[in-house]
């Protein structure tokens, strides 16, 4: 009974996501820009990524490759362009005037957690400093973890919430 | 008193427990206490700051899983936008969302007088994420396919007549409800960092971490963390709805779980001092 429901919830938000995209993007752009505007390169674009269903193709299936790996390189290059900015802006904000305890905590835990990460140096595995260093890191991470969870819990209290709202409030009416 | 019992308190007991103590307050709000979070504050203020007529992004990008948190965020940050007289364009890159969207912003709308396409506009599921949201800066008619949620035409909607393109010039605001990728990563990766637009999140509350070092850097200008968030909004704006509701029966959820953490690790604690192992 579970794998029955299992498997018609994915069917269903698969139908779902086909038919929204579909209805919503692929037929008013193929009406608009395509036939409206004559914009008919779009087509071939439509067919190239159409080869992808060739990979249930035996025989022919090494096609489906190269719309895939048009698709991975064209994101590459997407994020590649754009990321950097954000993530530079992210590096900046780590460097911090050390006028408060607050700060001075927040760059301490940043560089013993970075420095956990450069597994190369012997002198850490070592020596005492660098294993005390080790097990800081990891204490710090396991509080921004826990802090994660914590968060994550309260979610899942909240999804709690919802469906009994839904059961006590729209399906039964019992509460106002 | 035997505290190693606590230790392998039978788990039943614990649901039934979380179960009876958040049901209460769902019947008899108990209207505990509430502060508003700086984060939240910012958030509200944000929008509260912008002039009459101006507009506002939101990216709705949730599913029915995180409807529970996501609902009440967007339901309080629509109503403050209606409140202002400001312009709204909803957008979503997830596929279940814009019927939810519809379910919650509808009935706002209709209590507070506001016309569809004039005031406000849903754009609906649009694929392709980052990319979509990318070709909408220079027109939102090619990311968007020219239609919204329901099909609807854009040139038959006044309002995206003056909102063509997702630009610094044409949008104040981005605001994204979000409960995973595709989300504020899009937005902020793609739109508000290179276009300096201003912007703000709504995550569910397993997100509040990871977007953290965002607001810090002010990146994010505020943030409404999960339900939580949602409530302390509703309480800012002094319209208390039903995220505030369901924050009594959270609070006590949570204090539940505090109790049983301590009573586990007290039972602990006592099995090994009596030289026992515990579970």
């Amino acid at each position: 009974m579970f794998r029955f429901a299992e498997h018609l919830t994915v069917g269903l938000a698969a139908a779902h996501s086909m038919v929204r995209t579909v209805d919503n993007y692929l037929r008013p752009t193929v009406k608009n820009e395509v036939i409206a505007e004559g914009q008919w390169y779009l087509i071939i674009l439509l067919l190239f990524g159409a080869l992808m269903y060739l990979r249930h193709a035996p025989g022919i299936n090494w096609i489906a490759r190269y719309p895939m790996s048009w698709f991975v390189g064209y994101g590459v290059g997407y994020t590649l362009a754009f990321t950097p900015k954000p993530f530079i802006k992210q590096i900046i904000d780590t460097f911090i005037p050390l006028t408060s305890v607050d700060n001075i905590i927040y760059f301490v835990i940043t560089m013993i957690t970075i420095g956990y990460f450069f597994f190369t140096p012997k002198w850490r595995a070592e020596s005492r400093t660098g294993r005390t260093l080790d097990i800081w890191a990891r204490r710090v991470m396991m509080i921004g973890f826990g802090a994660t969870f914590g968060n994550v819990v309260q979610g899942r209290i909240s999804l709690l919430l919802g469906r009994l709202q839904f059961l006590l409030h729209d399906w039964l009416g019992l509460i106002g | 008193m035997d505290w190693s019992k606590f230790g392998d308190l039978d788990v039943r007991w614990i649901y039934i427990i979380m179960l009876v103590v958040i049901i209460v307050p769902l019947f008899k709000p108990l209207g505990l206490p509430m502060s508003v979070s700086p984060e939240v504050k910012a958030y509200a203020e944000t929008i509260e700051a912008l002039p009459a007529g101006s507009v506002v992004w939101i990216g709705a990008d949730y599913s029915p899983g995180s409807a529970a948190e996501n609902d009440p965020q967007l339901a309080a940050t629509f109503k403050h936008a209606m409140k202002k007289d400001l312009k709204v364009v909803i957008v979503s890159l997830w596929d279940q969302a814009p019927d939810l969207v519809q379910s919650v912003i509808t009935p706002i709308a209709e209590s507070m007088g506001k016309v569809y396409g004039v005031d406000y506009v849903n754009l609906g599921y649009k694929p392709a994420a980052g990319v979509a949201l990318r070709a909408m800066t220079r027109d939102i008619r090619d990311g968007a396919g020219n239609v919204d949620y329901k099909g609807t035409s854009l040139d038959e909607l006044p309002l995206m007549n003056e909102v063509t393109a997702l630009t610094k010039e044409q949008v104040d605001l981005v605001i994204s409800i979000n409960t995973g990728s595709p989300g504020y990563g899009d937005y902020l990766n793609y739109i508000t960092d290179p276009l300096g637009i201003a912007f703000l999140s709504a995550p569910t509350a397993g997100m509040i971490t990871g977007q953290m070092p965002f607001y810090r850097s002010g990146q994010i200008k505020g943030m409404l963390p999960g339900l939580a968030g949602a409530a302390q909004y509703e309480y800012w704006m002094e319209e208390p709805g039903l995220a505030c509701i369901q924050m009594d029966a959270q609070s006590l959820g949570h204090l539940v779980i505090l109790a049983f953490i301590l009573l586990g690790n007290i039972g602990y604690l006592a099995s090994r001092s009596k030289g026992g192992s515990s579970n």
